[in-house]
């Protein structure tokens, strides 16, 4: 059986989208977190000098979503075909666009700047692209993002927003009540709901 | 059925030596010998392409003229595929963006079913016309690659957008001197280790053009080639993908149809 590594800060970031993919399909890996100060230790050992790291039997694979994707194929997680997979992917880099958006937000050291920020952020990006999802939703008629069953871009959407919702409450998602549903759904799998109660809580 | 594309490809088969020419037409195509036949249909609906090949079009601002597209193009161009390369001006972006699934492009039409997001359209053609890697650890490699260009695309960004050219310049150095002399050390230290003169495994993969397209087309363009002294392997890479004789053709043919390029 392959071995899995997968090395990275401990926070979720950029790594929860892997984990939440092997979670999801009870593979067994090796989550390897180190704090933030131990990252100089670590950092010349990786092939671009970033961190998520997946460790395929000893060869090192980077890039997070590269990473995902990789363990999603794998375990039947990306789609039940080529252009199932590619709708999968999009989904993602939009995720991944969503997340790049955070970036400048979560660096601001002002609070009120911050707060204007993350205000504008969600008004400007989230809210025009949570309805455009929800009327794809719609028309894919299934209740998850591609095809007829869950695939990575359910995890990622659920990876993004279940937070979101966490700290802002539920009603962000009010505009969306399909995508609502899908991120209730999404947390409430057995293994992923396990996996959410028992991770380590960190800020990020 | 025949539609609009098929009638294109509606052809007479005309064998002088055979009672039955559409039959010995037909039959050498499917690679079958000549032979007699008693039926008399005249004319023979074939597609000379691929029967299979779907009607692209690929749709961008027309500026940047490379920009988010130009990988998709890329790899169209090097694997021979015929697609319509729309370019649209800014004013007609607000009639166009409701009709995007995310209010963005490039998009890709593939038989009239809408994909987004350039790294997802690269993958699916790079996939589909053997440019994605000869097995799912290549794919991967190949993605992540990818992937970091994506990352220097985000990272140049902030410079380009800057508008006190002062600052501007300032800002281009920086760049130049840490984000990109980082990485060209650190990638040139994967060529090396996987010594092929490719990215992924030992052929060419989008990878490769995803790396040319940064490195070469936008990078050695905009700042010559001194950052990469001492890259040769890069270097080697990058001059390797211009000189491919489809990708010559298309950069030659694009550089003096859409001159101003960013």
């Amino acid at each position: 059986m392959v071995h899995y590594k997968l090395i990275y800060f401990n926070l979720r970031g950029r790594a929860e989208l892997a984990r939440l993919v092997l979670q999801h399909q009870e593979i067994v890996f090796e989550d390897f977190r180190f704090e933030r100060e131990e990252w100089p230790k670590y950092k010349a050992g990786t092939p671009f000098g970033q961190v998520p790291v997946l460790e395929v039997d000893g060869e090192p694979l980077a890039q997070s979503n590269t990473i995902a994707r990789y363990l999603a194929r794998q375990h039947g997680l990306a789609g039940q075909n080529d252009w199932e997979q590619s709708q999968a992917d999009m989904y993602v880099d939009c995720i991944h666009d969503l997340i790049g958006g955070t970036r400048p937000i979560i660096y601001e050291t002002d609070k009120d700047k911050q707060k204007e920020m993350f205000q504008k952020f969600l008004q400007d990006v989230v809210n025009p692209h949570l309805q455009k999802v929800e009327q794809q939703l719609i028309k894919n008629g299934s209740g998850f993002l591609v095809g007829k069953s869950i695939t990575w871009a359910d995890l990622a959407y659920y990876s993004f927003f279940s937070p979101m919702m966490e700290r802002l409450g539920e009603a962000i998602l009010d505009i969306t009540p399909h995508l609502k549903k899908l991120v209730a759904h999404v947390g409430n799998i057995p293994q992923i709901k396990k996996y959410v109660e028992t991770r380590p809580k960190t800020a990020l | 059925m025949i539609n609009k594309q098929s009638a294109s490809n509606l052809i007479i088969l005309l064998s002088p030596r055979s009672k039955t020419p559409w039959r010995s037409g037909f039959n050498r195509l499917k690679g079958q010998k000549a032979g007699r036949s008693r039926h008399t249909i005249r004319i023979l609906q074939t597609d000379l392409h691929c029967s299979n090949m779907p009607v692209y079009k690929l749709r961008y601002f027309n500026n940047p003229r490379r920009g988010r597209a130009e990988l998709a193009r890329l790899i169209l161009h090097q694997a021979g595929v015929e697609f319509e390369d729309i370019r649209f001006p800014h004013s007609e972006w607000p009639a166009i963006k409701p009709s995007t699934p995310f209010g963005q492009v490039p998009v890709l039409e593939v038989d009239g079913q809408v994909l987004a997001q350039s790294n997802t359209i690269a993958r699916y053609l790079a996939r589909k016309y053997g440019l994605a890697g000869k097995n799912d650890w290549e794919q991967a490699l190949a993605d992540m690659y990818a992937d970091n260009i994506n990352d220097l695309l985000n990272a140049a960004v902030p410079p380009f957008m800057e508008k006190d050219p002062v600052k501007q310049k300032e800002m281009y150095e920086k760049f130049m001197a840490e984000t990109i002399a980082n990485h060209v050390v650190l990638i040139e230290k994967q060529l090396k280790k996987n010594n092929t003169g490719y990215l992924v495994g030992n052929d060419l993969t989008w990878a490769d053009l995803a790396y040319y397209a940064y490195f070469s087309d936008f990078l050695e363009v905009k700042f010559g080639s001194a950052f990469l002294k001492d890259a040769p392997l890069l270097k080697a890479l990058i001059d390797r993908v211009k000189a491919l004789p489809n990708i010559k053709k298309w950069t030659e043919f694009r550089n003096s149809k859409y001159p101003e390029e960013n």
